[in-house]
Order: structure tokens, then sequence, then C-alpha cells
């Protein structure tokens, strides 16, 4: 029966990688959603540009295609008086039923148009955005009032950072220990095969040589690692958008909620790879104390 | 085939391990270094085997002088040489087979000769029946002679063998000599470090003293 080499050692560090690399795509996955569910309520953010009575078609029109001239603009929908009124009139039926029957009210209620913004503009730029819009139409004809809710917005932006660079600090931070741990459990590998690597050079093996089974290790248990997480991971996600979509439905985000693309998987996997093979090298490179500690010292 | 000429071998302290060594071994000789414990022995060996360098004087070891040999000749230096340590040194996860081809794996060779002279060694050292068995299931003795397989597998001109006997009682340490002494019949050069100074008159060689770093008797 073969010996088993290192087994526990190997296992641990396999655990331990596994847990690295699963806090970091676990990191990524979060900002990914999160970022996903910014882009939706950012979807909602609109401006009101109310008419006046007076307002020719013609005018209309040139204020349509100066918005759409801006490039900062996606969907312009005409409201006139009779929708925002009829619109107004079904919200407030239950509460109060009369409101339906008063004619002068439709006289209060003006046109508008509702202007969303381009889907390109980030969450963070959407409130400087929508400030340079409402200056170019304060002065222009046929314009009462602007409204796009500013305070909601300004918060939005505010979140919208704040979040982002808080996750872009903890994916950092995950990285840089995930970086030491896996070099500590890679170096306590390869200390363990010091007599290996004593033996290979005895009998005049190259350091090429020598190196490349390391190398080879290092960046299966890197590979082996990210996919391993990546299966806790997707267990995860899959767990937690069922949650979503039935008891937690109300909150209407499951389907927002997405996996990280398989490019992104397979660059995950290639990285952790190389990832471990460079940690070997490194860790190969400083425990040698054959013939390179000695050609190191009289350089 | 192992030449040493005013050769000073000093480490921080200073520690002088190595003082004045002159020695001149040929080829197909076989030599026996004896001393206590710090004389110089495994110093002299390592600067044998490239694994230390000389503060000063020269080695030439199989047309190689060490004194001027970069890192990148010293694998092809290492291929001359067989090395057998007195703890084996053999890797536990390999069978014997896998232990004993590996130098000729090191150096490239191909899959067909690797087998082929791998059992040819291994039938030599008696121990063809065993290839597949791994070192911590076999006796002492029995990883021993796979070391001296594994030392002799790619044919070097010099074999060096630090205290090969010191793990073993005298009945294997005798089959491990005649061993090296059948080793050295062939034409390489053995050179044999042992604290067993009986062992060493009774084969009636070549040999070397060595104390405090210096040749004090070198009787032929």
């Amino acid at each position: 029966m073969k010996p088993k080499k290192n087994f526990i050692l190997r296992l641990s560090t396999l655990v331990v990688l596994t847990a690295c690399f699963g806090a970091i795509i676990a990191s990524l996955l979060l900002a990914q959603n999160f970022k996903n569910l910014l882009t939706m309520w950012g979807d909602d953010v609109q401006m009101t540009v109310y008419l006046s009575s007076e307002i020719k078609e013609s005018d209309l029109a040139e204020l349509e295609e100066f918005l759409k001239q801006t490039g900062q603009v996606g969907l312009i929908t005409r409201i006139s008086k009779e929708k925002a009124f009829n619109d107004f009139k079904s919200q407030l039926a239950s509460y109060a039923p009369d409101l339906g029957q008063d004619e002068e009210l439709l006289k209060l209620i003006p046109a508008s148009l509702q202007v969303r913004l381009a889907s390109g503009i980030a969450p963070q730029d959407q409130m400087r955005t929508l400030n340079e819009l409402a200056a170019k139409l304060k002065n222009k004809e046929g314009i009462e009032d602007i409204s796009y809710g500013q305070d909601w917005i300004e918060k939005y932006g505010a979140i919208v950072t704040a979040v982002e660079r808080s996750i872009e600090a903890l994916v950092c931070i995950i990285l840089a220990a995930a970086l030491l741990v896996m070099s500590n459990a890679i170096r306590a590998s390869v200390q363990l095969r010091r007599d290996e690597i004593s033996v290979l050079e005895m009998i005049g093996a190259t350091y090429a040589y020598i190196r490349k089974p390391f190398l080879k290790e290092g960046a299966v248990l890197g590979g082996a690692s990210v996919s391993m997480a990546m299966v806790f991971c997707y267990l995860a996600f899959v767990a937690t958008k069922n949650l979503l979509v039935t008891k937690l439905s109300f909150l209407q985000l499951g389907h927002y909620l997405t996996f990280i693309s398989p490019l992104m998987v397979l660059l995950l996997i290639l990285g952790g790879a190389g990832l471990g093979a460079l940690g070997s090298y490194l860790c190969v490179r400083k425990i040698n104390d054959g013939w390179s500690s000695r050609s190191k010292s009289e350089a | 085939m192992i030449e040493f000429s005013h050769v000073y071998k000093t480490y921080s302290g200073p520690v002088h391990a190595l003082k004045n060594i002159d020695l001149k071994i040929g080829k197909g000789e076989f030599v026996f270094l004896t001393g206590p414990s710090g004389a110089g022995k495994t110093t002299l060996f390592k600067m044998i085997s490239a694994f230390d360098s000389v503060t000063s004087g020269n080695v030439n070891v199989a047309g190689f002088n060490l004194s001027e040999i970069n890192h990148r000749e010293i694998p092809i230096l290492r291929r001359k040489i067989g090395v057998v340590f007195q703890d084996f040194k053999l890797l536990r996860d390999k069978t014997l087979f896998e232990n004993v081809a590996l130098p000729l794996q090191v150096r490239g060779d191909k899959n067909v000769f690797v087998q082929r002279r791998v059992h040819e060694v291994l039938e030599k050292v008696g121990l063809a029946h065993r290839h597949d068995q791994y070192p911590e299931f076999i006796s002492g003795g029995e990883q021993q002679r796979t070391a001296i397989a594994r030392a002799i597998v790619h044919q070097p001109g010099v074999l060096i063998a630090d205290e090969p006997t010191g793990n073993l009682d005298p009945r294997m340490s005798e089959e491990i000599m005649d061993l090296l002494e059948a080793v050295c019949a062939q034409g390489t050069t053995v050179f044999v470090a042992s604290h067993d100074l009986e062992m060493v008159k009774r084969r009636k060689k070549r040999t070397l003293e060595l104390k405090d770093g210096m040749i004090v008797g070198d009787l032929k």
C-alpha cells in the first residue's frame, strides 16, 4: 500500500484555501448582485417636466427632440392632463370617491413629460445628470416646473458610493488575507518535502526539474480550491435565490440575482491555479538549501 | 578522480572545518575515511558533491574544478557521483523501483532503458523481487541496498558513502561493504566514511584519518 504523504497537511491546506477563495467569490457575488439591485433601483430614477397649458404641439416636439439630443435621456413618455387626472383618480379612489367628479381639478393638473435617464449612466452620476438637465430645461418655453426627487436621489447616490467603496475594501482585505494564508500553507507543504528536494539535488536534478512538481502541486491545489469554493458559493447562491423567490418574494429581489458569468468562473479557476503555482515557486526558491544557496552566497 | 590541494574550509565563527587538505584518489580506488565526530568528514564529502564550497584551495572531482564550477554545471557533476547516506534518504512514497529509477529519469533516459537498467541493478543488490515495495516496509539492510542501487544505477565514476553501515547490525554491515567492494571492482572510485575501525581494519583498504580538519594518517 502506498504511504499517504502529508495527507492531513494537504487536506487542511485545501480546506483553508477553499475558505479563502470562497470568501473572495462570495464578495464578488455580493458586489455584482448589489450592483444589479442598484441598477434596478436606478431605473426608477426619472424626471417629471410639468408643461404649461399653453404649450403648442410644435414646442412639445421640439422639447422632446432637445432632450433626445442631450444623449442623457432614455425613454420619454407624454402624460396628458386627462391621463394624469385619471391616474390621480384611480390612486385616490378609495380615499376620496367624490374627487373624480370634481371637473375643476382637471384644470389644475398639468400635462407632463416623464423623462427616464439613459441606461448607461452610473447611479452615482444620476444626480449630477439630472441637475444638468434641469438647468438646461429651466429657460425653455412651455415648462412650468421640473421635479426629480432631488433629496432621494442625493441619498441614493451617497449610499451607492459608500457601499461600492466598502465592498472594494472588503475584497482587498480578504484577498490579502487569502494570499498570506495560501503562501503559508504552501510553504508548510514544501518544508515537509525538504528531504525530497535534497535527494533530487543529490542525484543531479536541475533546478527546473526540482521545481516542476511543486509548481504543479501548487497549481492543482489553487485550481481545486477555487473550483470547490465555486461549487459551495453556487449552492449557497441557489439556496438564497430560492428563498427570495419563495418565502421572501414580497421583496421582489429574486429575479435580479445572477451568478458569476462562465467566463469569470474560468478566469477565477485559472487565476487560482496561477496563484498556487506562484506561491509554490516563491516557497521552493526560498527553502532550497543546496547548491542554489551556495551560488547565491557566492554571487 | 578526486583531488584536493591545499583546501581550507572556514565557517563563520570562525570555525576551521578543514585545514590544508591534500589528497588524491585514483580511478577504481577504494578508500576509507575515518575520524571522530566533528573531524570534518561530512564537510569533505559535501565538497566532493558540491554541496559546499572551499574557502581556499582547489578541488577536482570527475574532471570538474569545483572552485570554478558554475551552478549550471553542478547537476552535471552530480550525475557522475553516487551518494549513500547513513539514513538512506529514500523517498517513502515511491517504490524501490521508482527510487532507483530517479537518477536515470533526472537525466532524461528513455523509459525502456530505465526499466532494463533498474531491474539489472536491483538484481545485483538482491532486491529484484521487492521492486514494487515501499521503503518503510523493508528492513534497514534492504533500504541501504536500495540506496546503493540508486547511487550506482547511472554508473557514476565516484561513489561516496557517509557512514553507510551506521544504522545496521554487523551482519548487514558486512553485506553492504561487500556490495561496495563489488561496485569498486567494476571500476568505480569508492570513498567511504566510517566510525567502525574494526571493520575498516578487516577490509585492508587505503584509509585516510581525519582529525580536527586535518589529514593525520594515510594508510595504504
